[in-house]
């Protein structure tokens, strides 16, 4: 940032006020992306490491995301057993639901994902929870922030290594995991791969759907700063962009859950059955 | 150019996540915060207990009762329609065979009646032959019998005639031995 400042300030000497607007504006979007505390519980030190489990915005709107899908789930399943055709929103999740299991799960993780579809379902829904919730003004975006996407890319890293392990033995699994056929004098180099590949799945997880669901946020905030920057001549574009940015992100709060779930379905299916 | 570099200052700030403040708590975008990892954690398995519990599980298993009732509904309607297609031939069947029948029946009858006049006819036509004949052979009977009868009269007219006329001169067995002689030389009819 000093040598951004020192470069205006080299090729726009006396416009001080320029230098103090870039740094604004930049601290403008920044505390709207960051998280901000909602109740603050004091940290718990375990050894020489502080855990801070206080809860921020964040973490309100996963617990939102959260309520919200417990409430509309029970709903459907209550309405769906009553009738024989499901309508209204029990059909309407039942759809999804069936979209979920047949064009998501099914053909990326192949036989033997019948036991698997809570799990998928709940990743699913929750991710697409927690990112339409974001899109409603005044809320906060609980996929933008490392943290939650990494721990979301850890469930599936964990779920991946545990049923891998659980279905082939712990010595299969790591065995299987390089491919057949291999010369030996690859092998050594081979282990160190395959072990990062491990770890980069999850890794790649959690920054494509952070990156995603940060991305459009900035944009919607920068074009709307715009506005304050260039005056108000700006509005029309301004407005006109951030609406499709906006309708943009629907799309990508939708698609980021479809890949997220894809995505992590291959990852098991691919531990759980080896040999293809 | 100055608009450039408040976009590239914009997205330098941003890209690199650097906070400008000092004095802010050093949280950038790209800090993994274990606080929010574990509330993450935490909050997805409970939501994934709950869901399973009170969602999934029953939405899951109407959704799989109502895909096995149609698969179930459509087997049975495809089983029930080739019963009835079964039935349907079945019936075809019956009904050609009936309808066979009764034309068998019809022309086995016809022959019958048939058969059954014919033989009236020839029946009927023997007897009336046989009794005309018997008639005739009746009549022919009496008729000589009664011719018999008129020559015997005849004879004995004759000779009571012939005796009175020749009187005590011929014993009468010579002369009934002439006039049956006689007689029998008369044409029989």
């Amino acid at each position: 940032m000093t040598i951004l400042t020192a470069f205006i300030q080299e090729h726009a000497p006396g416009d001080s006020t320029l230098v103090e607007k870039v740094q604004e504006d930049g601290n403008w979007i920044m505390h709207h992306i960051s998280d901000k505390p909602v109740l603050t519980i004091p940290p718990i030190h375990i050894g020489g490491f502080t855990l801070d489990l206080s809860i921020s915005m964040k973490i309100l709107m996963l617990m939102v995301a959260a309520v919200l899908m417990v409430f509309i789930f029970s709903y459907a399943a209550s309405s769906n057993r009553k009738k024989k055709h499901p309508t209204g929103l029990g059909n309407f999740m039942e759809m999804m639901m069936v979209f979920v299991r047949d064009d998501i799960v099914k053909p990326s993780m192949g036989h033997g994902s019948e036991k698997f579809m809570p799990f998928f379902f709940t990743m699913f829904f929750f991710i697409l929870f927690v990112n339409l919730i974001s899109l409603i003004p005044g809320m906060s975006t609980g996929t933008s922030s490392i943290s939650v996407t990494a721990g979301l890319a850890l469930i599936t890293f964990f779920m991946t290594q545990l049923h891998g392990i659980k279905h082939n033995g712990f010595i299969g699994y790591f065995k299987g995991l390089i491919p057949p056929g291999v010369p030996i004098f690859v092998l050594p180099i081979m282990i160190i791969i395959e072990f990062l590949g491990l770890l980069t799945k999850p890794f790649a997880l959690a920054i494509r759907l952070f990156a995603n669901m940060t991305a459009g946020h900035i944009v919607i905030y920068a074009l709307i700063g715009l506005i304050f920057m260039l005056g108000y001549a700006v509005i029309p574009v301004s407005i006109g962009f951030s609406l499709f940015i906006y309708v943009l992100e629907i799309l990508v709060a939708v698609l980021q859950a479809y890949i997220f779930t894809m995505l992590s379905a291959l990852f098991i299916g691919m531990a759980v059955h080896q040999d293809h | 150019m100055t608009l450039a570099y408040i976009f590239l200052a914009k997205f330098y700030n941003i890209i690199l996540f650097i906070s400008n403040d000092p004095h802010e708590k050093k949280d950038t975008l790209l800090s993994v915060e274990p606080g929010l990892l574990i509330w993450t954690i935490i909050i997805f398995f409970l939501l994934l207990l709950i869901l399973k519990k009170y969602a999934w599980g029953p939405l899951l298993k109407s959704l799989n009762d109502r895909e096995q009732g149609i698969k179930d509904s459509v087997e049975k309607a495809e089983y029930l329609k080739q019963e009835a297609e079964k039935i349907l031939a079945q019936n075809k069947a019956v009904l050609a065979k009936a309808d066979e029948d009764s034309r068998r029946i019809i022309t086995e009858g016809k022959e019958l009646a048939e058969k059954l006049r014919n033989e009236m006819m020839n029946k009927t036509n023997e007897d009336t032959t046989r009794m005309i004949n018997q008639a005739k052979s009746e009549i022919e009977r009496e008729k000589i019998a009664a011719l018999n009868s008129l020559k015997d009269e005849i004879a004995n007219l004759a000779v009571q005639a012939a005796g009175k006329i020749i009187d005590e001169n011929l014993d009468a067995q010579k002369q009934r031995k002439i006039i049956d002689g006689f007689i029998n030389k008369i044409p029989q009819n």
